[in-house]
């Protein structure tokens, strides 16, 4: 849909955002321009640091007191950046309304979701009286898709799952009956069958609202999946605008080939041959938390795999399904309450202390947040010497050099290791933190979602980096992850999990082509594949049957 | 919730058990007996051991202090050797000037530290945020007495403006609102140095809190919404802050009561604190007891109301198992 001849309800014209910082002068923002038209979703797209997420704050006036900025965002013939106090407040979740990444971190903890809402019926619709406004909470609920809507008003942010609250922030942006929703990463922090339902919302509350999307994300497949148009931004620039079809079928700059190439391709990975014995064994695996007073919750049921030498074992589920439990219990962090981990025959959790210690030291582990899995007082080179110090009997010169070799086999320059992590960035930190994990030549890797913090091109390198780094070291690895292409790009077979109990487990082409488990195909389904016409098929397909059924 | 404060409760029990025979304990060890200073000198040896076997002192030490925890907790505390009056009488006399005094000590470094916390974590850049937070740190810092002396010295020698002790004028017999005016111009001085160090700390933990709440995603969202500063500030900024505040004010609160000790000495302030002040000098076991149970109990009740009042604050307490 092109408006040729259609004026923007919303257009931002030259827009520069700067920011002081210890350096200097940054600049964020630089000259954007774009325009929204009523009734579209416009998406806009871009690693982290592209601007794209300040350039939404801008449009509702939440930049910090000192950003400077310059340029114009007309929205129905007012130049938003002249507004005072008063006329921000009464735009701000009226006319504009916005949606943000993390549902659970944007409710105020300590009021019920009623009185959240009711705050901005008060706001907006200052004459409706208590019983009115209650009334209104409900229906917009209801229209969210909440069940028991009237039931839910006393219910507190912490009793709900993530893809609840984002519904409940949705009807909350719909309270003052805007006219444009603006949605910042609204399903990065959701799991890909709750991101299905809560993208079906917002495509619906477009199409039958007639309410225009600005969609900021820098997933691709999310892009496909609901976007009408799509700008592309980055440093702080926009570099491409175009349609959907037009930008998915030729992109015309470089950057946006680059975001749509980073994406992991399907090609099958090599099989290893099955040697006799495998190198780990769980078979039976129970796991449960203690939830005091004697009681315990089960999160892992009955599970039994094993993964062969050399092999990528993929583990995929929702949250909450386990899958960094059975992680954590491989690395010894949790004790099993039934079942057994053989490592080469040997049951990890029956070894005395000190023979544990010693088949620990040959798993490696690289966790999902780099910037919270390396100590930040450390250099990185301490950080990757200190398996080396704990477990080997070195002279410093021969740690020094076993680090510099580490940092260069995973794409650093050895003189780095003077770095703290804060220097950089996520990418680089992941790469440290699978140096580290690689410094005691291990046999088993785990890798819990190592590259769901990682914009996508990122990730490619990363992803990369691992399958070059087997290749020289020959280890196994377990590789937790939601993310069922990157699964399928590494991986030669996977388990699907759900709720602690095994779905599922095969060879990765046999279970993502031919799944047997409604619940993988569900969730392969609700995976965006990068082709808007196949996802707006099937979202028509899956929204008439939704329609049959009511 | 009720199950949650039954568990409160119950946690309590231990806690006041331990303190009533660590208090047992330690005036039982102190050299000497009750009579000492009480009898006449002439009194044989065979008398006195007599005297004491008949109030029951030569008792194994356990009868003595289930004897002792069985009275307390039927609200019998003994004998004040000095006063020769029921303990839990004499505290009953003082305990309202203490309360009164400690209580406008409170209410005025609430009054002071809510709005003040409140601005300068909004503030935190500020060069007023940073002069308040010095002063506050000097604040802190000044020794109670020391303070008090230099109140006393300006505003009651050298201006004369306020009365340096007791409760209300001697002689003067005000009735009515005279009388409440009277019991007012008195308690200034002393509830004001009871407030200034009090102020000081509060404002520093609601600043602290404040501050690391601003840069919250849900502070963000709620200006998305609309909401004016105001709105955004008074119901949930101060909301979430609550947490904390009870914790400090509740761990305040037996630090008042025991900071009062000082200051209702030199201000010559009839209350609690002056009675165990007596009560030490005079070596007046009975009563000396009795004050620290009373407080202990005090300490304990406040530290569950603090409890109760953080599931009533933030609904995810009432989890907590």
């Amino acid at each position: 849909m092109s408006e040729q001849g259609q004026v923007p309800i919303l257009s931002v014209k030259n827009l520069t955002v700067g920011f002081t910082t210890e350096v200097g002068a940054v600049e964020a923002v630089r000259g954007v321009e774009l325009d929204l038209f009523p009734s579209e979703i416009l998406a806009v797209v871009g690693e982290s640091g592209s601007g794209k997420s300040v350039t939404a704050l801008a449009m509702l006036g939440l930049l910090p007191g000192d950003a400077k900025i310059t340029g114009q965002i007309v929205f129905q013939g007012t130049d938003l950046l002249r507004l005072n106090h008063r006329e921000w407040s009464a735009l701000r979740g009226g006319r504009i309304a916005m949606i943000f990444q993390d549902p659970a971190a944007a409710f105020d903890p300590v009021f019920s979701i009623g009185h959240q809402i009711d705050e901005v019926i008060r706001l907006h619709e200052p004459g409706l009286g208590r019983a009115a406004r209650r009334t209104r909470a409900t229906e917009l609920l209801s229209q969210v898709g909440i069940e028991n809507a009237e039931s839910r008003l006393s219910r507190y942010p912490h009793e709900l799952s993530g893809g609840q609250l984002q519904r409940v922030m949705i009807a909350m942006a719909l309270a003052g009956r805007p006219e444009v929703l603006i949605a910042d990463e609204p399903t990065t922090a959701l799991d890909v069958t709750v991101q299905r339902d809560i993208l079906d919302l917002l495509a619906q509350l477009n199409r039958f609202q007639r309410m225009a999307v600005l969609l900021i994300t820098h997933d691709m497949g999310v892009v496909a999946d609901i976007a009408q148009r799509v700008v592309v931004m980055r440093q702080g620039r926009v570099v491409e605008t175009a349609a959907v079809e037009v930008l998915f079928d030729s992109p015309r700059e470089d950057y946006t080939r680059g975001l749509l190439a980073s994406l992991p391709s399907a090609s099958p990975p090599t099989q290893v041959s099955s040697p006799s014995s495998p190198l780990l064994e769980v078979r039976n695996l129970t796991l449960s938390y203690s939830s005091g007073f004697g009681r315990s919750t089960e999160v892992v049921r009955d599970i039994s795999f094993d993964i062969l030498a050399g092999e990528f074992l993929g583990l995929v589920g929702e949250s909450g399904s386990g899958k960094t439990t059975i992680g954590r219990s491989l690395l010894g962090l949790i004790r099993p309450s039934d079942g057994a981990i053989r490592l080469n025959g040997q049951d990890l959790h029956r070894l005395s202390r000190r023979d544990g210690t010693c088949v620990r030291s040959r798993i490696g582990a690289v966790f999902q947040s780099p910037a919270g899995s390396l100590n930040p007082r450390l250099t990185i080179g301490q950080s990757i010497a200190e398996p080396i110090l704990t477990h080997l009997d070195l002279s410093p010169k021969r740690v020094a050099s076993r680090v510099g070799q580490l940092l260069e086999q995973v794409g650093l320059p050895s003189d780095w290791r003077h770095r703290v992590p804060a220097e950089l960035s996520g990418g680089q930190r992941q790469r440290v933190a699978l140096a580290r994990a690689l410094a005691l030549d291990p046999i088993l890797l785990i890798a819990d979602e190592p590259t769901s913090a990682l914009d996508l091109t990122v990730q490619a390198g990363v992803l990369q980096l691992l399958c070059d780094l087997q290749q020289t070291h020959q280890f196994a690895c377990l590789f937790i992850s939601h993310d069922l292409a990157v699964v399928r790009s590494l991986c030669q077979r996977v388990l699907v999990l759900r709720e602690g109990e095994a779905v599922e487990i095969g060879p990765v082409e046999d279970v993502l082509q031919n799944p047997s488990a409604d619940y993988t195909r569900r969730l392969i389904a609700s995976a965006p594949t990068l082709d808007p016409r196949v996802q707006s098929a099937r979202r028509r397909e899956r929204l008439r049957l939704l329609g049959n059924a009511a | 919730m009720l199950l949650y404060f039954i568990r409160r409760a119950l946690t309590a029990v231990p806690v006041l058990v331990g303190i009533s025979l660590a208090v047992f304990l330690l005036v039982h060890l102190q050299p000497g007996d009750p009579f000492v200073g009480m009898i006449s000198p002439d009194t044989t040896p065979e008398e006195k051991a007599e005297m004491l076997r008949r109030i029951g002192y030569l008792d194994p030490v356990w009868v003595q202090y289930l004897r002792w925890l069985g009275r307390a907790a039927r609200g019998d505390l003994g004998y004040s050797i000095q006063h020769g009056t029921a303990v839990q009488v004499l505290i009953g006399e003082r305990l309202h000037n203490t309360v009164l005094l400690a209580g406008s000590a409170l209410a005025l470094s609430l009054a002071v530290s809510l709005p003040l916390g409140l601005y300068t974590g909004l503030r935190r850049t500020g060069v007023a945020d940073m002069m308040l937070s010095n002063l506050s740190f000097v604040l802190v810092s000044i020794p109670a007495f020391f303070l008090a002396m230099v109140l006393i010295k300006l505003f009651a020698t050298e201006w004369r403006l306020l009365p340096t002790s007791g409760v209300v004028t001697v002689g003067m017999n005000y009735t009515g609102l005279a009388h409440i005016g009277d019991v007012a111009r008195h308690i200034v001085l002393p509830a004001s140095v009871l407030a200034i160090t009090n102020i000081a700390i509060l404002n520093r933990y609601l600043r602290s809190s404040v501050s690391d709440l601003i840069d919250h995603d849900f502070v963000r969202a709620l200006f998305a919404k609309g909401l004016s500063r105001r709105a955004v500030i008074v119901p949930h900024l101060l909301r979430n802050s609550a947490k904390p505040l009870i914790t400090v004010v509740s761990l305040e609160i037996p630090g008042l009561l025991s900071a009062a000790l000082l200051t209702e000495t030199i201000f010559n302030w009839p209350g609690i604190g002056r009675l165990s002040f007596e009560a030490v000098q005079g070596r007046d076991y009975p009563l000396l007891m009795g004050i620290v149970l009373f407080l202990a109990v005090v300490t304990l009740a406040i530290n569950l109301l603090a409890d109760l009042l953080y599931a009533v604050v933030d609904p995810r307490v009432r989890l907590v198992r």
